[in-house]
């Protein structure tokens, strides 16, 4: 018997609740359960600050990581689920409650307590993944370079370019997986290596994209010209101006979607 | 892998954002009126699915499956010349220009046109080197023999000699591994256009009966090119083959196929291409290994 689900209910996969449409609200409600539950667990025992120490770092910390690299949770959801852990663990390890979550996650180094925030997990190991699989050509590796492509023509920009701000890459893409470490690694400065790219038709063409952003065009309106864009299916100036290269085309001018106007990609 | 549009989901027509992309156009890039800021400069490739092209004298050209063809003017003029939608076969131009149009009733409006940087690499200019260019056909024409281009061919089929068009194919199979040969030609010159084919799949999806339904489909898909090359319309062939299952499956079943069926990609393709065949299709099971019964061996084995 198929069990027929909506598109925002999530069913379980290999210890992992997904949904079709993307929404990890089971995934997070099953990672809250499963913390509250381990620290009413060890509340009621009585162990040493030792062994408190190895039940925090080989189970439950083993646990919530291991369906982190198919998730996209924000730092704020990581933070919530770590909440009651560390209600019961920081004083159990003889540690204030209201101890600086800085220092909580900071390294032994810098006098921290070494643990690692669930949030930095996630997307370390899927930068981790998304390098092995792409290297290897795997099917996973596949779908991340096919997701990553489709990332980069909503966005409408160069991907051999640095991209524009966070908060633009999040407003103008569709959340996935690949649109969070994207931004994650722009947030961080970090630059990831790939074959993506786009090449312009023209001389001195330009994506449409880059052109409205440098023109210092608001957010809002940047995300009306992108649904335009979208629908049209242009990525470049080049595919809006007709043949000699000196005027709009009336079908880019009046939002008709044509074959005239479509970015051959 | 490479998605492109068709990897994201389909949009609906915005219904209030048209001002805001035309005042950003505007701010953006556009000067007076829709004239551009900057004029962008000559096309850097060529793009084999773009359709227009100029030529400096004025003329328009429509570009379509490699097939060149001329149309004729009906307002000269250096601002949008317009030009009849009814076309003319014709030679490749010399330095075409990629231009950009539209339909306005009975006819087309050319809005530009611009060099290409380098010279481009022209569409084939011979039925050979067209099949040869097709990516998705190459485990096909690996090894074709082509008489007089398919010209001969092309004669027989819009001669209404139609009988006399013989399309045959013969598949083998040997230790998890299938070829085929076949041969389309007539009762006087038996081929004007023959091939040999290695079996697409693994081993453990070879048989005999995948074999001649390669066979049938190398001749449906050869010819369909021929078709559309040369635009041929109409035509009849009758294709013969050993294998009376893959015949029977070929032609007798459909239009529907179950997903389980065996072969199912294959009889898909050949179902696909003899829907869309520019000439009708007969055909007739030829008794295989006749030399093995009698010594009278007819036009056919």
């Amino acid at each position: 018997v198929i069990k027929r689900l909506e598109p925002y209910e999530a069913y379980e996969t290999l210890g992992v609740f997904l949904a079709p449409d993307g929404n990890l609200g089971a995934q997070i409600q099953k990672m809250k359960k499963a913390a509250v539950k381990w620290a009413d667990n060890l509340c009621t025992g009585s162990i040493s600050n030792n062994e408190v120490w190895v039940a925090l770092q080989s189970t439950i910390l083993r646990t919530l990581a291991y369906p982190l690299p198919a998730l996209r949770l924000t730092k704020k959801d990581c933070e919530e689920i770590m909440a009651p852990i560390f209600q019961y663990c920081l004083p159990a390890l003889g540690v204030c409650r209201h101890f600086p979550q800085k220092l909580v996650y900071s390294m032994l180094d810098y006098l921290g307590l070494n643990i690692q925030h669930l949030f930095y997990l996630q997307e370390i190991a899927r930068i981790k993944d998304i390098i092995l699989h792409t290297f290897n050509d795997t099917l996973m590796g596949r779908l991340y370079r096919a997701s990553m492509e489709l990332f980069f023509l909503e966005l409408g920009i160069s991907p051999e370019k640095q991209g524009p701000p966070p908060s633009v890459m999040s407003l103008l893409t569709t959340p996935s997986l690949v649109q969070s470490t994207l931004i994650f690694l722009a947030q961080h400065n970090i630059v990831l290596k790939h074959s993506i790219c786009y090449l312009p038709q023209r001389e001195h063409d330009l994506f449409i994209m880059e052109g409205l952003i440098s023109a210092n065009i608001s957010l809002n309106d940047l995300l009306a010209c992108n649904h335009c864009r979208m629908y049209l299916q242009v990525a470049f100036l080049s595919d809006i101006v007709t043949g000699d290269g000196l005027l709009l085309l009336d079908d880019a001018w009046l939002g008709r979607a044509s074959l005239q106007t479509k970015t051959n990609l | 892998m490479m998605p492109g549009w068709a990897g994201l989901a389909s949009r609906l027509r915005p219904t209030s954002s048209w001002t805001i992309w035309r005042k950003c156009l505007t701010q953006a890039f556009l000067g007076r009126g829709r004239r551009l800021k900057f004029s962008l400069g000559r096309w850097l490739r060529w793009d084999d699915s773009w359709p227009w092209y100029c030529t400096s004298d004025g003329s328009l050209y429509s570009l379509q499956d490699g097939v060149w063809n001329s149309h004729h003017p009906v307002i000269r003029r250096n601002r949008l010349p317009t030009f009849k939608v009814t076309a003319n076969v014709c030679d490749p131009p010399e330095h075409p220009r990629r231009a950009t149009t539209y339909r306005k009733g009975y006819s087309i409006v050319c809005t530009g046109s611009d060099a290409f940087l380098s010279v481009p690499c022209l569409p084939p200019v011979s039925f050979s080197s067209y099949l040869h260019n097709l990516p998705s056909l190459q485990w096909c024409v690996e090894s074709l023999e082509i008489v007089n281009e398919g010209l001969d061919l092309l004669d027989s089929l819009c001669t209404g000699a139609s009988a006399l068009v013989m399309a045959v194919s013969n598949g083998s199979f040997k230790d998890t591994f299938g070829t085929v040969a076949w041969t389309i030609g007539t009762e006087t010159q038996e081929c004007l256009i023959a091939g040999r084919v290695v079996c697409p799949g693994g081993q453990s999806d070879q048989s005999s009966y995948q074999s001649e339904l390669t066979g049938i489909y190398a001749l449906l898909t050869i010819t369909h090119h021929l078709c559309k090359y040369y635009i041929i319309v109409d035509g009849q062939i009758e294709l013969g083959c050993d294998g009376l299952s893959a015949l029977e499956t070929a032609f007798d079943k459909g239009p529907f196929l179950q997903s389980d069926f065996p072969d199912y990609d294959l009889v898909g393709a050949i179902y696909h291409l003899r829907k869309i065949s520019a000439v009708s299709w007969t055909y007739r099971h030829v008794k295989g290994h006749q030399d093995d019964h009698s010594s009278d061996l007819d036009n056919w084995a």
